[in-house]
């Protein structure tokens, strides 16, 4: 099983069909919808992990394509700013994942972006405004200074 | 023969670049291989550190006088407002102090982006800050408001002052009550105790390396957010008659130091705003205090490790702010809330710090090699601590 976020643009136009339905139905992957901004007024945009095996990722994208969906996938989820971080170890407690640990010989908090599923808990538990994920920043309406996009179908 | 050392004799050898001088940490890892006596026969001081929140702070900012005179009587820095009932232009600054119209927990958990702690981080960092004042006017001091961009260096003075810091020990918090997140200044914790905050650099930390206030007192010099500091008075709350283990280790929360030092001296490392969510905002400040081995006792006390100290595990969803007095759910050593879990009550508890154990490592060792260069003397306390030896009512060290 593999995870992969990708941060999906609904158009207008297909506002009223219910893409995730059907690719549930015909692609074997799971989804777990982090963030989602739906309106029938400006295009939708939704942030979500997909877990699968490689091919049925790849199909789970092709999929959305064909329905008109844009799929781009960032580069991180979380950002670690080295020069905030004092390394308390706060966001480790809060991480699910394992993704954040300290290392055990310098008691240095560590991001292992490999395991970060971009769920976002570590962000509150940050004092030292260290951290940003993904989820947050299209919270806060936009993309970010930071969100530095991979190349839509680059997977 | 006992082993004894003056105070002159240790800032003699500081001075000609022979003295041997070790962090805490290093100290309690030299004692372990050669004992305690041996020991004692080689390290002239000993210096320790922390680096956390510590709400009870603030700075005196002195911001110079304007033409025509204004003596203020309300203070804003970058919104955020200071208190002014002082002497015509000294504000001060408190670290938990919100800019005018902020959300705070009006949707909870509030998120505290920026408050006075946060300001003196920017002053220290250089930056700076939108000053808004007003006042009554009067024959003195006519001006009725003022507005400029201040910086540190435009200042006439700035005084860091933390009328209590360097907790010795202090609680592990939990949430064994309350069936949501609750959102505490030692972190978020889940419901069920499943997960634990603590904040304290253990056997790093100032006052368990002095657990009975022989050395530390009114008038030690030491570094204060990376510049010099002194210590001024005993920190508010200082509490030395808490229960304590057969070496004087306290057990819970007990004595606690006020100090102060130049905000110009100082650097961003080791003063920063924090945002607690839920909670509010506060300052967290890196502290390094020397400790000179004067006899065995001394050397055996700083040679405290992790696992000599327990900490008591407080319920923050009930005990805590009912301040009901409960016994504690249990006690913890530093040791294990370092290795990121523990078990309470036959549950696996994981656990994470709010203060920063690499940070006080950093500070110590940063006042180690000042003093080995003999650029950093001991200066001997002029009245030690309530609870020290010699101290009325104090108990015999």
């Amino acid at each position: 099983m593999k995870s992969r976020s990708a941060l999906l643009t609904f158009p207008k136009a297909v506002m009223d069909k219910p893409i995730i339905s059907r690719l549930l139905k015909s692609c074997d992957v799971e989804v777990n919808i982090m963030q989602a901004f739906i309106s029938p007024s400006e295009d939708g945009r939704m942030l979500a992990i997909f877990l699968g095996e490689e091919e049925a990722l790849s199909g789970a994208f092709r999929f959305l394509e064909e329905c008109s969906v844009a799929v781009r996938h960032p580069s991180r989820n979380v950002w670690l700013d080295e020069k905030s971080c004092v390394h308390c170890g706060a966001c480790v407690a809060q991480c699910p994942s394992e993704a954040l640990v300290l290392d055990p010989a310098t008691l240095e908090v560590r991001l292992d972006e490999e395991k970060c599923t971009g769920c976002g808990l570590c962000v509150p538990g940050c004092v030292y405004g260290a951290l940003e994920s993904i989820g947050e920043l299209l919270a806060a309406g936009g993309e970010g200074p930071v969100c530095d996009w991979r190349e839509p179908g680059r997977r | 023969m006992r082993l004894e050392r003056t105070w002159e004799e240790i800032n003699e050898k500081l001075r000609a670049g022979s003295a041997v001088v070790v962090t805490a940490e290093e100290m309690a890892w030299i004692s372990r291989s050669e004992g305690i006596r041996a020991t004692a026969g080689k390290v002239d001081v000993v210096t320790t550190g922390t680096f956390g929140p510590m709400c009870s702070s603030g700075a005196f900012l002195n911001v110079g006088h304007t033409s025509p005179r204004i003596k203020l009587q309300k203070a804003w820095l970058n919104d955020v407002p200071a208190y002014a009932g002082l002497a015509a232009v000294d504000v001060y600054i408190g670290a938990t102090s919100l800019p005018e119209g902020d959300p705070a927990n009006s949707v909870f958990p509030g998120r505290f982006a920026y408050g006075g702690g946060h300001v003196i981080e920017d002053l220290v960092a250089g930056k700076s800050v939108l000053f808004r004042g007003e006042a009554y006017g009067g024959d003195c001091y006519p001006r009725r408001s003022v507005e400029a961009e201040l910086d540190l260096a435009s200042m006439g003075d700035a005084i860091l002052v933390n009328p209590r810091n360097a907790y010795q020990n202090y609680n592990v918090a939990v949430n064994a009550s309350i069936e949501r997140p609750i959102y505490t200044y030692l972190g978020i914790l889940r419901p069920g105790a499943a997960n634990a905050g603590f904040s304290s650099a253990g056997q790093l930390s100032p006052l368990l390396n002095d657990p009975l206030y022989r050395t530390i007192g009114l008038g030690s010099r030491i570094l204060l957010g990376g510049g010099e500091g002194y210590v001024c008075f005993h920190g508010t709350q200082h509490d030395p008659d808490v229960r304590r283990n057969e070496r004087g280790v306290p057990m819970e929360g007990a004595g606690t130091i006020c100090v102060a030092g130049d905000l110009k001296g100082m650097r961003r490392e080791y003063v920063r705003g924090v945002s607690i969510r839920g909670y509010g905002v506060s300052l967290a400040v890196g502290i390094a205090v020397p400790v000179p081995i004067l006899d065995e006792q001394m050397a055996a006390f700083t040679s405290v490790s992790d696992e000599d100290i327990l900490a008591p595990v407080v319920d923050y969803g009930s005990d805590y702010p009912e301040h009901g007095g409960a016994p504690p759910l249990g006690m913890v050593s530093y040791a294990e809330l370092r290795s990121g879990c523990f078990e309470l009550r036959g549950k696996r508890v994981r656990c994470s710090s709010i203060s920063s154990y690499p940070r006080a490592r950093a500070i110590a060792g940063e006042l180690r090699d000042l003093m080995m260069e003999g650029r950093f003397l001991l200066s001997r306390p002029v009245a030690p601590l309530p609870g020290a030896a010699g101290y009325p009512g104090g108990r015999p060290a």
